[in-house]
């Protein structure tokens, strides 16, 4: 049986919630129910037949071509099952999700994974802010699962982070994992400034040799950690850039401790170059 | 326009109607005795078979004010999980663990409320709770204007002015905030706290002042009914949630000298320190005094498991207990030397030790407490619980094998502390309705409310009668609002305007020659920008009809 | 000679209610109007026009019956400015009920301090407090004299005896403050001052906090100030009796500034431990305060908002008006705005219809303009001040024939239709 797939035919006038197209929602439904489902817009509801055209059949491997961006929370509460969005995703793509797969071919608005407490989430291209957050009000980010950005993310990736793993193989923007409450948060590429803001507990692996760190960490020398190595052999598979990581840290890490401004039980490790 | 509920029980415990059944008439927006043969009837509802009870009244419910919007606007994650949609009648809103004005009114109408006081109004908050309770749909609205923290009355105290002296700025402050009553929470330890005092027992000094928070409480006491204001000083004790506070509570109790006071919340005063986890029940013990005293009645903020968030303008206590609190944020305000307020949400879990067992012990002061006429229902909304829980606690009071069925499923080691289960009682209809009704309206002094006699107001609730009281309770057959149907099985009808109570007590106006000097040299405000004229109050509630009742000077 | 008026002031978060208006000439401004005061009451007297459509004058109902034809076919109306009164505020709802309209508040400043009460909470405090009790006040930026021009002399130069015989406050400026800002300082008190440029101000607070906290960090790191200096405040903060930190969060620039309140009142929550601090988030100018509190109170959720579609939903990035609007996604703009001058955002995609002071000068002439009355000077009016807790009647002024918000947008709807 082919996979349900759904090809953009128009792009809506405005931001529609888009949660709806995903396996859970969509299995034992009829094509003709399919094309009913609504799409909440600002003043008005939308249905899947306004805007797709629709192809396969099998609900649990749903895939969706087209520019997406002005669909928010595509992939939201996923329980099982894989999602494909072949183009891009507009803002909380995957929030809250528990189980199964959603990769997004292309780039993600902010807040992709916020929330998320499950399965895996694999972006391709570059996301935006607050990548495994929550959302404004809330008080825990990403809370379990896997969150795997190939490009770059923007400022606040990890924010409020409290269980789970945070990739990052591209750079990241300013306040890289503020306010952390646990899990963990790999960076390759380059971090920019204050890292670590407020983060009480957690680890941040960062592969930016001198990078500034606040003058509220402390560095703590260099340690080889059998834990450390442990997770980093656990993410080996997440490609080479990570296991090139894993190897490199064999030889020891920078640590610092921080953020003494919030406690100070959060670690920050630096590989060296 | 004449109207007949044709065939109905009446409940109407203030006129000791426990279940006679009869025609009930009401013309416009009042009850009227039954019209001579010839007179028509425009509209008669078939209420064979159903009850008729008073609309209810909450007199202690946090509906309105800069803390419960503050409370609002902490919690944005549990709002948007809880829309309330339009209807052809009502906007579209929120009902978070602090619901929105326009739910609070929606919800309360629903479920046979006509009636709602603030219990924490403060006086340079006055206008904004004035704003929020006039677009509050449906319901009666008024409020208790906080004093006993403010540094105008401490200072008084501390002086040593006469009796006189405070009963005119008591009574000045009902006049100029339009308040219904006057409320003290923690009698001078907001003010304490200001000055980084972190408790305050009933007879530990204020550490600027000297003054004992029984000091305050027997001055307010003594000011309120030397007004005659018909609620009684309505206190909310020192030491809230900590255990053993049961001492500082009976103390209270002394402190009014045998004048009338009314304990708020008695739940979170009825707290012991024996066991190994230091936390028990005093239920028994506090009853007992209250069965005693005839000049005290009590609400007790029952607790209801779930998440909630408390308000209060204890920011002191509230200080204390936020590292409890979930999720962990939280507000402390220090307020315009007048007061002060704490928001902190909660989540009781009946897996919990302490939440278990405060459950049982405002379980336990209602049915110990012997007297409906002194005891109301409350879960001083939403510190204990969302008044919307009402339903299920008065199956809670009415059922005892459900109570049972509960109190199995909490915490095994609070259930083993308290002595719920071996308590028989069960409350009947009647008691009900004299909890909800007749005693709440008696205690406000709203004498054409809370009952069904001819004169009083047509705010009248028709139930289907259910084997369960939770259902039955929850969404009545019809709810009458001032004659006008505004709800039916728990669907609004009309959407109305309730008015605005207040008194209007007499006092000595040169007060002010005292006051206007203080405004100009502490405040920031001028006293002129702090008075809320009549118009003024009814414009904040849309051309709110304003009810001012009579006060009858004692002293 | 009759005496003078007393009356409050509209346009700053202050409400200064010492303003006297001259009883010969209610057109002048009023005595003890600050600087920013006297040039709104006085560009307000100076102009009196009709409203326009379509840059002509017509008369009220002209311009509203144009208005509602107008907006009758569209779906997706953005209500921008919101700065208006609680009456103001509560019609502005109610049109935006009717029409399923997005609103949102021109400044987005105060969001910062929402976010961080959101996802953290706060400790603050009120005028009156900060006038007789604050011993202690660490001052962020220059906002506090700048957008709130007589602060200092209301609030801090006051030396109080309600609490006994008035001491020397300490005042400790955290950024670099202008000559006139620094004169503005009341002379007797002790003045400490940290001149740490602002994009380092998250560090700097970061550092107090940890050293309040007994945490081990060098102040040598700090990079931003002399050790010095911090430790200098960080004996004022402990000694403290009473500690105030104030900052208008207009001030703190650059984007995610939230983090920097919620700094803030993480070190207060620390130093609450052992003494007494609270924060003062100056606000209330231009009713931002006033529009989100009747937001919350009616609804439960806060600003911006839709009400599309019979339910009411807050995002604060999806329905920014700058984003609602980069987007395309609104057909019309309804401008509402009686306090200040903000300048109306450009907009093609459908009608622009204002709702304005009087004074209002347009490059482009909107589709429909309607002046209206300012609370406080045209109109009476109520709006909560800086500190959140008071709320304050502002008197009318002057007579005036322009409607007040709340009268014109009651006009609108009833053209519309019956309001929800």
């Amino acid at each position: 049986m082919t996979g349900l797939t759904f090809e953009l035919r128009s792009v809506p006038p405005g931001i529609v919630d888009g949660s709806v197209l995903q396996p859970a929602a969509l299995a034992g439904k009829s094509r003709a129910e399919i094309e009913r489902l609504p799409l909440a817009a600002w003043n008005e509801t939308l249905v899947v037949a306004d805007l797709f055209a629709l192809k396969g059949r099998d609900a649990q491997h749903v895939t969706i071509h087209g520019a997406c961006d002005r669909f928010e929370r595509l992939g939201a509460g996923l329980d099982g099952g894989t999602l494909t969005v072949v183009g891009g995703v507009g803002r909380y793509a995957g929030e809250g999700m528990r189980r199964g797969t959603l990769i997004i071919d292309g780039p993600a608005a902010s807040h992709v994974g916020a929330g998320m407490r499950g399965g895996l989430i694999d972006v391709t291209g570059d996301a935006g802010d607050f990548a495994g957050s929550a959302r404004p009000g809330a008080m825990a980010g990403m809370a379990g699962g896997t969150l795997r950005i190939r490009g770059d993310a923007g400022d606040r990736a990890g924010d409020r982070m409290r269980r789970g793993t945070l990739i990052v193989e591209g750079a990241v923007g300013g306040w890289c994992v503020s306010r952390m409450i646990a899990g963990t948060a790999l960076v390759l590429g380059a971090v920019g400034p204050h890292p670590g803001h407020q983060m009480r507990r957690g680890t941040l692996l960062l592969d930016a040799p001198g990078c500034e760190l606040l003058p509220t960490f402390n560095p703590n020398g260099r340690h080889d950690l059998l834990a450390i190595r442990l997770l980093l052999d656990s993410l080996a598979a997440h490609g080479p850039g990570v296991a090139d990581y894993g190897r490199r840290a064999i030889g020891g890490l920078d640590r610092w401790l921080g953020d003494l401004a919030a406690g100070g039980q959060g670690e920050i490790f630096v590989a060296r170059s | 326009m004449l109207t007949r509920l044709e065939g109905v029980r009446i409940i109407d415990p203030a006129h000791r109607a426990g279940g006679a059944v009869r025609d009930l008439y009401f013309r416009d927006r009042t009850i009227v005795a039954a019209p001579r043969d010839d007179e028509p009837v425009d509209r008669t509802w078939d209420c064979r078979g159903m009850i008729a009870m008073a609309g209810a009244i909450d007199l202690h419910t946090h509906i309105g004010g800069g803390k419960v919007n503050l409370a609002r606007a902490l919690l944005p994650e549990f709002a948007a999980a809880a829309p309330v949609p339009a209807t052809d009648r009502c906007a579209p809103c929120t009902a978070g663990p602090a619901p929105s004005a326009l739910a609070t009114g929606y919800r309360y109408a629903a479920m046979g409320y006509t009636a709602c006081f603030e219990p924490a109004m403060l006086p340079v908050n006055a206008r904004q709770a004035h704003f929020e309770m006039g677009d509050t749909p449906i319901v009666d609205k008024g409020a208790y204007a906080l004093l006993g923290n403010d540094d105008f009355l401490l200072r008084l105290l501390a002086g040593g002015a006469e009796r006189q002296e405070i009963a005119d700025y008591v009574g000045w402050t009902l006049h100029a905030t339009q308040a219904m009553a006057i409320k003290v929470v923690n009698a001078g330890g907001i003010s304490a706290f200001k000055f980084n005092q972190r408790s305050l027992d009933v007879d530990e000094a204020h550490v600027h002042y000297g003054i004992t928070p029984r000091r305050v409480i027997a001055a307010l006491a003594r000011a309120v009914h030397d007004l005659g204001v018909p609620h009684p000083l309505h206190v909310h004790c020192s030491n809230l949630g900590v255990p053993g506070n049961v001492d500082s509570t009976l103390a209270t109790i002394e402190a009014a000298e045998g004048l009338p006071i009314h304990l708020t919340h008695l739940q979170f005063h009825s707290y012991g320190s024996e066991g190994d986890r230091k936390f028990s029940s005093a239920a028994a013990r506090v009853a007992e005094v209250v069965n005693a005293s005839p000049h005290v009645t009590v609400d007790v903020g029952q607790i209801m498991f779930g998440q909630t968030v408390t308000c209060s303008g204890d920011s002191m206590m509230q200080h204390r207990n936020a590292r409890h609190g979930r999720p962990p944020k939280w507000i402390v305000m220090d307020i315009e030397c007048d007061a002060g307020c704490g928001v902190v949400p909660f989540r009781y879990r009946d897996r919990d030790f302490v939440n278990a067992l405060q459950w049982a012990i405002g379980l336990e002061l209602f049915l110990l407490v012997e007297d409906p006429w002194r005891i109301f229902l409350t879960t001083d909304h939403p510190n204990g619980g969302p008044f919307w829980s009402y339903p299920h606690l008065i199956k809670l009071l009415m059922d005892r094998s459900f109570r049972n069925d509960v109190l199995a499923r909490i915490h095994p080691d609070a259930a083993a502390l308290s002595n719920l289960r071996s308590i028989t009682r069960e409350y009947t209809l009647d008691e009900i309705a004299t909890m909800t009704r007749a005693a709440p309206a008696q205690i406000l002094g709203l004498t054409d409310r809370g009952h069904l006699g001819v004169g009083a107001a047509a705010d009248i609730v028709v139930y289907e009668p259910h084997p369960d009281p939770e259902v039955m309770f929850a969404a009545p057959r019809h709810v009458f609002k001032d004659g006008v149907l505004v709800a039916e099985r728990g669907e609004i009808r009309a959407v109305t305007r309730g008015s605005l109570h207040t008194v209007k007590p007499d006092f000595d106006r040169g007060i002010e020659r005292k006051l206007e000097p203080w405004f100009a040299r502490y405040q920031t405000q001028s006293m002129h920008s702090f008075v809320i004229g009549d118009d003024e109050v009814c414009e904040c509630g849309h051309s709110a009809r304003l009810i001012a009742h009579r006060c009858v000077r004692h002293g | 000679m009759s005496p003078a008026r007393t009356t409050t002031c509209p346009f700053c978060g202050l409400l200064c209610d010492d303003l006297e208006v001259d009883p010969a000439d209610a057109k002048r401004a009023p005595r003890n109007a600050c600087a920013r005061g006297r040039d709104a009451y006085e560009s307000l007297a100076a102009v009196d026009g009709p409203p326009q459509v379509a840059g002509r004058a017509v008369g009220l109902d002209a311009a509203l019956d144009a208005a509602a034809a107008l907006l009758r076919p569209l779906r997706r109306p953005l209500i921008g400015g919101l700065d208006v009164d609680i009456a103001g505020m509560r019609a502005i709802l109610a049109l935006a009920r009717h029409l399923g309209a997005v609103v949102d508040h021109v400044s987005a400043a105060k969001q910062r301090n929402l976010r961080a009460l959101q996802e953290f909470g706060a400790i603050t405090t009120t005028f009156s407090e900060v006038r007789n009790r604050a011993d202690l006040l660490l001052l962020v930026g220059d906002g506090w004299h700048r957008r709130f021009p007589r602060f200092i002399e209301r609030i801090v130069a006051v030396d109080s005896d309600l609490f006994g015989p008035p001491s020397r406050r300490r005042i400790v400026t955290l950024n670099p403050i202008g000559r006139d800002t620094k004169a503005a300082l009341p002379q007797d008190a002790l003045h400490l001052a940290l001149d740490v440029v602002p994009e380092q101000l998250p560090v700097l607070i970061g550092m107090l906090t940890a050293m309040v906290d007994d945490r081990p960090v060098d102040p040598r790191r700090s990079g931003a100030v002399a050790p010095a200096l911090l430790e200098r405040c960080v004996a004022w903060m402990r000694e403290a009796r009473y500690g105030v930190v104030v900052w208008t969060a207009a001030d703190l620039e650059g984007s995610h500034a939230e983090l920097t309140v919620q700094a803030i009142t993480r070190c207060i929550r620390v130093l609450n431990g052992a003494t007494r601090f609270a924060a003062m988030p100056l606000a209330g100018t231009d009713g931002d305060l006033t529009a989100n509190a009747v937001q919350t109170w009616q609804s439960g959720v806060g600003l911006p908002a839709c009400y599309g579609d019979g339910r009411v939903v807050a995002d604060p990035e999806r329905f920014a008006s700058p984003a609602v609007l980069a987007r395309g996604e609104a057909d019309a703009l309804i401008w509402v705005s009686s306090l200040g001058q903000a300048a109306i955002p450009a907009f093609d995609a459908g009608p622009t219809i204002v709702f304005g002071r009087a004074d209002r000068v347009f490059d482009r002439s909107p589709d429909v303009f309607v002046p209206v009355a300012t609370p406080g000077v045209d109109a009476a009016g109520h709006l909560v001040r800086g500190d959140k807790v008071v709320t304050l009647r502002l008197p009318a002024v002057r007579a005036s024939d322009r409607p007040s918000v709340a009268t014109a947008l009651r006009g609108l709807l009833d053209r519309l239709g019956p309001p929800c």
